[in-house]
C-alpha cells in the first residue's frame, strides 16, 4: 500500500524534469523565436547576409581587379552598357562597374560598422559611468554629449576636408563615430538609472562585488536591449552619412570604390547610362532598408513586454 | 432549495487560447447566492477565482477567453444569453464589481467626483446637478471627510484606502444587489483593510445586497463570509458555512491551508505545509487534481477524479476520502 | 545580555524630495528617524509596520546599502561608517540580504548555477572546482534539485525563486541577514513552505535575522523579539511572547486589532482606528500617532514620546506610560 501511495504522486523528478524541459528556453532563444514571426526583419536579415558574404568575397568574386583600366574598351569615354564581357558595364575608364559594385560594398559596410563599433565603444563606458554614478560625472557626461548633438556635423566634415584635404577613409569612419556616440550614451544611461535601483542590482552590491563587476556583469547585460537596437539602425545611419560624403567628394577617394563615390562619378552619365546612379543607389537603399528592418525587429523580440506570454 | 436564489452558476467552464495550446482556467464551477448572503471565493492565485468572476460579468475579452456555460442565471434570466449592451446595463444597476487595485480602475484625468455622477447619470438618470451632489452624498457615506472639497480631486490626490473607498462609491451608487469584491483590500495596509470591510459590511447591512467576495487572506474570510467556497485549480474542491469551514474542515487541501497559516494565537515551531505546487493548467493531473500534493492520496485518486458530493447538511467537498467522514480511507 | 551583533544607535535615513514637479523647493522625508535597536547572536528581530512606516529603508541603512544620514551601525563592535570601501565589501559576505520580490531580485540573464557560484568564487571562498559541489549542496539546503543548476531564473515559480534568493544570500556564508519581507508576494502555502526553510537554516547555521513584514501572524511565529515602527520611529520592542500578552503602544493595539484571525465565529471588529497613515513627509508634531490615536492629549502633540523601559524587555514609546 505504501509503495503504490508513493508512485502515485507524480511529482516525481521525473515529471517534474518533463514539465521542465517542455518549458526551457534560455533568454536568447526566446528571443529569436519572436524575431522569427517578424517577417520582413528576416528578409532583412537573409538580404544583409547575402550582401555581407558577397561583398567580402568580393577578391574572389570580381572578375577583374577594381582599379583595372581597361581605356581601350571605352574609346569615347562613354561607359559600356551593361553585358557582354563587363556584367554590369564599365564607368568611363573602362574599370568593370560589378567589381566596383563589389568592393565598393565592402567599403560602405566597413564605414558602417566600424564607425558603429566607435560609438558604442565611447558610448557605453560613458553611459555606464554617468548612469551609474550619477552626480558630477553624470553632469560632466551629459553636457559633452550635449555638445556633440548641438555641433552640426555635415559642415564640420566640409571644413575639415577643406583643412585637411584627402582625409583617409579611417578618419572618415572615425570622425562618423565620434559624432554618433550620443545616442548610445543616453540610451544605457537611462536604462542604467532605471536598473540600479532594482533588487538584483542591489543584492549584487550587498554580496560585495566591486562596481566594474556589477556595473558589466550584472547591470549592462541587461540594459543592452536598446543599444543593440540603436546599433542596428546606426550601421544604416553610418553607411548614408558615408554616402552623403563620397557624393560630395569627401568621402573615400579614387581610386577605391565606395557606393556613394560611384554615385556621384555616375551623375555625368545619368542621362545615358541611368544604372551607373541607379545600381549604387538600390544598394545603398536596400542596405539600411535591410538594417532597418532588422531593428525593428530586434525591438519587438526584445521587448520585455511580450516575455511572459 | 427554498431560500430566495440571486445568482445561480451552473458547471462554468472558462479557458483562454494562447500559442502553447488552450489554458484551462475554470474548469466546471456551480454554485449559488441567495439574497443578502455573503459568499466568499478562496483559493492561492492562478486557481481560477478572478476568472470565475469576470466570466459571471462577461468581462472577459472572446477569444482569447472561451466562456461555455450550462447556465448563469440572475435573478430568474440567463445572462448567458444576453447581448452585449444588455449585459452593460446588468453590470451597472444590478451587479457592481470592485478590484484589488483602485488606482487602474479610475480614471487618472478626471475629477472623482465626475467619476462617480457620470455614472449616476448613465444608470440612473439624474440629471446634472442631481449626480454632483448625490456623488456628494456617496463620498459621504463611504466615510471620506469633507466630501464637498474631496469631490473635485483627483485619483492621484487620494490614498489607496481612500481610492478604494471611492471604488466602492461608484459600484454602489446605482444599489446593485450584488456586489463583486475582488480583493479588495489587498493592495491596502492592515488598519485601512479593516476600515473598508468595516464599511462593506455596513453597506450590506443598509441595502440589504448580496456580496461575492474573492480573496485569499482566510482572516478576511472568518470576519465577512456566511458561506465558503474553496477553490483549487480550477475547480471548487469544498463549499460550507464559514463555521464548518474553519471548524470542521473535510478537503485535504482546505485543512492543509488553514494549518499553514502561522497562528497570531499560538506559536509553533514549524509550520505544516503542503508540499509541492499548484500543477500548470497546462500539466492538470487526471484523477483528483489535489493528489500529487496530497498526503492521503491513493491510486483511486491518482485516476478517478472525485465529485464534489454533498458529505451532510449541504457541506460539498470534492474528495474520495472528504477527512471527516474516513469512508475507508487510510491514515 | 547575550552578545550583540548588530547594534543601530539613533540611525537615521532622510530623502530630499522635490516639493512639486517644477518646483526646486526640496522637502525632508524621514524614512528612518533616530532608530536605535540591538540584535544579539542567533536572534531573530521582527519588524512590523504599514507601508511607508520605513521597515524596508531601515533593513537597507543597516547593511549600509543605502549611507544612512546620521547615526551609527555597529556590526559585531565596529563602526560600519569608519570602514573603508575595501572593508565594508568584505564585511559584505558577513551580511546578507533577502527581498520581496522574487522577480526583480535575480538577475534573469544568469543560470541559477551562476548565480550561486559567483560570490564563492569572486571571494575566492572555493575553486571554481569545488563551487559546482558547493551549488548543489545550496541547491539542496533550499529544497530545490540539483538539476535545477542550469535553469533560468524565469523558469521557476515564486516560491523556487526565493529559495534561490535565499540560496544566493547564503553563498556567502553569511551570520545575518536581513529578510525584507521574503514571504509577502507568496501565497498561503508556499508561504509557510518558506519560512519553515527560514528556520530551518536558522537552526542549522546559526544564522541571526532581522525580519521585516507587515503581516503580524508571520512575525510572531519567526521572531524572538518584535520591533514595531510608526512613520519612521520604533514605537515598541518587546519580546514576542510579552508582545503578544501585553502590547502597551496604542498603534500596536491597533494593529492587532485590525489584523484577521483565521477563526470561526470571529466576526468583524469594530475597529478602533480611523483615518489614514499621515505622509511620513510631514509628519504630525509631538508624537506621529496621535492624529489617529484614541488617547490622545495635548502633550502628546508638543513633546515627542521616546522608547522607554516598561520592564521584561519591553520597551514603548508612549506618554500614558510616563511615570
Amino acid at each position: 500500500m505504501e509503495d503504490i501511495t508513493n508512485s502515485n504522486h507524480p511529482i516525481s523528478i521525473d515529471e517534474e524534469e518533463k514539465f521542465f524541459s517542455s518549458n526551457v528556453e534560455s533568454f536568447w532563444r526566446m528571443v529569436w523565436n519572436r524575431f522569427k514571426k517578424h517577417k520582413l526583419a528576416i528578409a532583412g536579415l537573409i538580404v544583409l547576409g547575402i550582401m555581407i558574404v558577397i561583398c567580402f568575397l568580393a577578391p574572389v568574386i570580381a572578375p577583374f581587379p577594381y582599379e583595372e583600366l581597361h581605356l581601350s574598351d571605352v574609346p569615347d569615354g562613354m561607359p559600356l552598357r551593361p553585358g557582354g564581357k563587363y556584367i554590369l558595364g564599365t564607368d568611363q575608364l573602362g574599370r568593370d562597374f560589378f567589381t566596383r559594385c563589389l568592393y565598393g560594398g565592402r567599403i560602405s559596410l566597413t564605414v558602417g560598422i566600424v564607425s558603429t563599433m566607435i560609438a558604442l565603444a565611447i558610448g557605453i563606458p560613458l553611459g555606464c559611468i554617468a548612469g551609474y554614478y550619477g552626480g558630477a560625472a553624470d553632469m560632466i557626461i551629459m553636457r559633452v554629449v550635449e555638445f556633440f548633438a548641438c555641433v552640426p556635423t555635415f559642415p564640420l566634415l566640409l571644413t575639415l576636408n577643406a583643412v585637411l584635404d584627402n582625409p583617409s577613409i579611417y578618419l572618415v569612419m572615425a570622425i562618423i563615430g565620434i559624432f554618433g556616440w550620443g545616442g548610445v550614451c543616453r540610451q544605457v544611461r537611462a536604462q542604467f538609472l532605471t536598473l540600479k535601483n532594482q533588487e538584483f542590482v542591489q543584492a549584487a552590491e550587498a554580496l560585495g562585488y566591486k562596481d566594474r563587476k556589477v556595473i558589466f556583469k550584472h547591470i549592462l547585460p541587461n540594459a543592452l536591449t536598446p543599444v543593440i537596437i540603436i546599433a542596428t539602425m546606426s550601421v544604416a545611419g553610418g553607411i548614408l552619412m558615408e554616402s552623403s560624403l563620397s557624393y560630395l567628394g569627401l568621402g573615400v577617394q579614387e581610386p577605391i570604390p565606395s557606393w556613394g563615390a560611384m554615385l556621384k562619378a555616375g551623375k555625368s552619365f545619368l542621362r545615358d547610362r541611368p544604372h551607373l546612379c541607379m545600381i549604387p543607389g538600390i544598394l545603398i537603399l536596400v542596405v539600411s532598408l535591410a538594417l532597418n528592418f532588422i531593428g525593428d525587429g530586434l525591438r519587438d523580440a526584445l521587448d520585455p513586454r511580450n516575455t511572459r506570454n | 432549495m427554498d431560500k430566495d436564489i440571486l445568482l445561480n452558476v451552473k458547471e462554468l467552464h472558462t479557458g483562454f487560447e494562447s500559442p502553447k495550446g488552450f489554458i484551462p482556467a475554470v474548469t466546471g464551477v456551480s454554485f449559488d447566492i441567495a439574497r443578502g448572503e455573503s459568499v466568499a471565493l478562496v483559493g492561492e492565485s492562478g486557481c481560477g477565482k478572478s476568472v470565475t468572476a469576470m466570466s459571471v460579468m462577461q468581462l472577459l475579452s472572446v477569444p482569447p477567453a472561451r466562456i461555455e456555460a450550462e447556465e448563469i442565471k440572475y435573478n430568474g434570466q440567463d445572462l448567458m444569453k444576453f447581448s452585449a449592451g444588455k449585459m452593460r446595463e446588468i453590470r451597472g444597476n444590478e451587479i457592481s464589481m470592485i478590484f484589488q487595485e483602485p488606482m487602474t480602475s479610475l480614471n487618472p484625468i478626471l475629477k472623482i467626483g465626475f467619476q462617480i455622477a457620470e455614472s449616476l447619470r448613465i444608470h440612473r438618470g439624474l440629471n446634472k446637478k442631481e449626480a454632483w451632489d448625490e456623488a456628494v452624498n456617496m463620498l459621504r457615506k463611504v466615510g471620506i471627510p469633507d466630501p464637498e472639497k474631496r469631490v473635485n480631486e483627483y485619483p492621484h490626490q487620494l490614498s489607496g484606502g481612500m481610492r478604494q473607498r471611492v471604488m466602492i462609491a461608484i459600484a454602489l451608487s446605482c444599489r446593485p444587489n450584488l456586489l463583486i469584491a475582488d480583493e479588495p483590500t489587498t493592495a491596502l495596509d492592515v488598519t485601512i483593510q479593516a476600515q473598508i470591510l468595516e464599511l462593506i459590511a455596513d453597506l450590506q447591512e443598509e441595502t440589504g445586497m448580496s456580496l461575492l467576495l474573492i480573496t485569499h487572506n482566510m482572516g478576511i474570510v472568518a470576519q465577512m463570509a456566511d458561506r465558503v467556497m474553496v477553490m483549487y485549480a480550477g475547480q471548487i474542491v469544498e463549499s460550507t458555512d464559514v463555521d464548518t469551514i474553519f471548524d470542521n474542515p473535510a478537503h485535504p487541501y482546505t485543512i492543509g491551508l488553514l494549518e499553514s497559516i502561522p497562528s497570531a494565537d499560538e506559536k509553533v515551531k514549524t509550520l505544516n505545509i503542503i508540499e509541492g505546487t499548484v500543477p500548470s493548467p497546462m500539466f492538470y493531473p487526471k484523477g483528483c487534481r489535489f493528489a500529487p500534493r496530497c498526503p492521503y492520496a491513493d491510486e483511486k485518486c491518482a485516476a478517478v477524479q472525485p465529485s464534489l458530493s454533498n458529505i451532510g447538511n449541504g457541506h460539498l467537498c470534492r474528495c474520495h476520502y472528504p477527512k471527516n467522514t474516513k469512508g475507508g480511507g487510510q491514515l | 545580555m547575550s552578545d550583540i551583533l548588530v547594534e543601530t544607535k539613533e540611525l537615521c535615513e532622510y530623502f530630499q524630495v522635490k516639493k512639486g514637479f517644477l518646483s526646486s523647493e526640496k522637502q525632508t522625508l524621514k524614512a528612518v528617524d533616530r532608530v536605535s535597536v540591538t540584535i544579539s547572536k542567533g536572534e531573530t528581530l521582527g519588524l512590523v509596520g504599514e507601508s511607508g512606516c520605513g521597515k524596508t529603508t531601515f533593513g537597507k541603512t543597516i547593511l549600509y546599502l543605502n549611507r544612512p544620514t546620521s547615526g551609527q551601525v555597529l556590526y559585531d563592535g565596529t563602526d560600519i561608517g569608519t570602514l573603508s570601501k575595501e572593508d565594508l565589501r568584505k564585511l559584505r559576505l558577513r551580511m546578507q540580504i533577502v527581498y520581496q520580490d522574487p522577480y526583480g531580485s535575480l538577475n534573469t540573464r544568469m543560470s541559477v548555477g551562476d548565480i550561486l557560484q559567483e560570490p564563492m568564487v569572486y571571494h575566492r571562498l572555493c575553486t571554481k572546482k569545488e563551487s559546482h559541489e558547493k551549488v548543489r549542496e545550496l541547491l539542496e539546503q533550499v529544497g530545490l534539485r540539483t538539476f535545477h543548476e542550469s535553469r533560468y531564473p524565469h523558469e521557476f515559480s515564486g516560491g523556487q525563486r526565493q529559495r534561490i534568493a535565499i540560496a544566493r544570500a547564503l553563498a556567502v556564508d553569511p551570520e545575518f541577514i536581513v529578510c525584507d519581507e521574503p514571504v509577502s508576494a507568496l501565497d498561503v502555502s508556499v508561504q509557510s513552505q518558506v519560512l519553515n526553510l527560514l528556520s530551518e537554516l536558522k537552526e542549522k547555521r546559526g544564522l541571526t535575522y532581522l525580519f521585516i513584514s507587515h503581516d503580524l501572524s508571520v512575525v510572531r511565529h519567526i521572531s524572538d523579539r518584535i520591533g514595531v515602527m510608526y512613520l519612521g520611529q520604533m514605537v515598541e520592542t518587546a519580546p514576542e511572547e510579552e508582545l503578544f500578552r501585553s502590547r502597551l503602544h496604542p498603534y500596536t493595539k491597533a494593529l492587532f486589532d485590525a489584523m484577521p484571525v483565521p477563526k470561526s465565529g470571529v466576526r468583524l471588529k469594530r475597529t478602533t482606528l480611523q483615518g489614514d497613515l499621515p505622509s511620513p513627509i510631514n509628519p504630525p508634531s509631538g508624537c506621529h500617532f496621535r492624529t489617529r490615536c484614541p488617547y490622545c492629549t495635548e502633550k502628546c502633540s508638543q513633546v515627542q514620546p521616546v522608547l522607554k523601559d516598561v520592564g521584561n524587555g519591553h520597551f514603548v514609546a508612549c506618554h500614558l506610560f510616563d511615570k
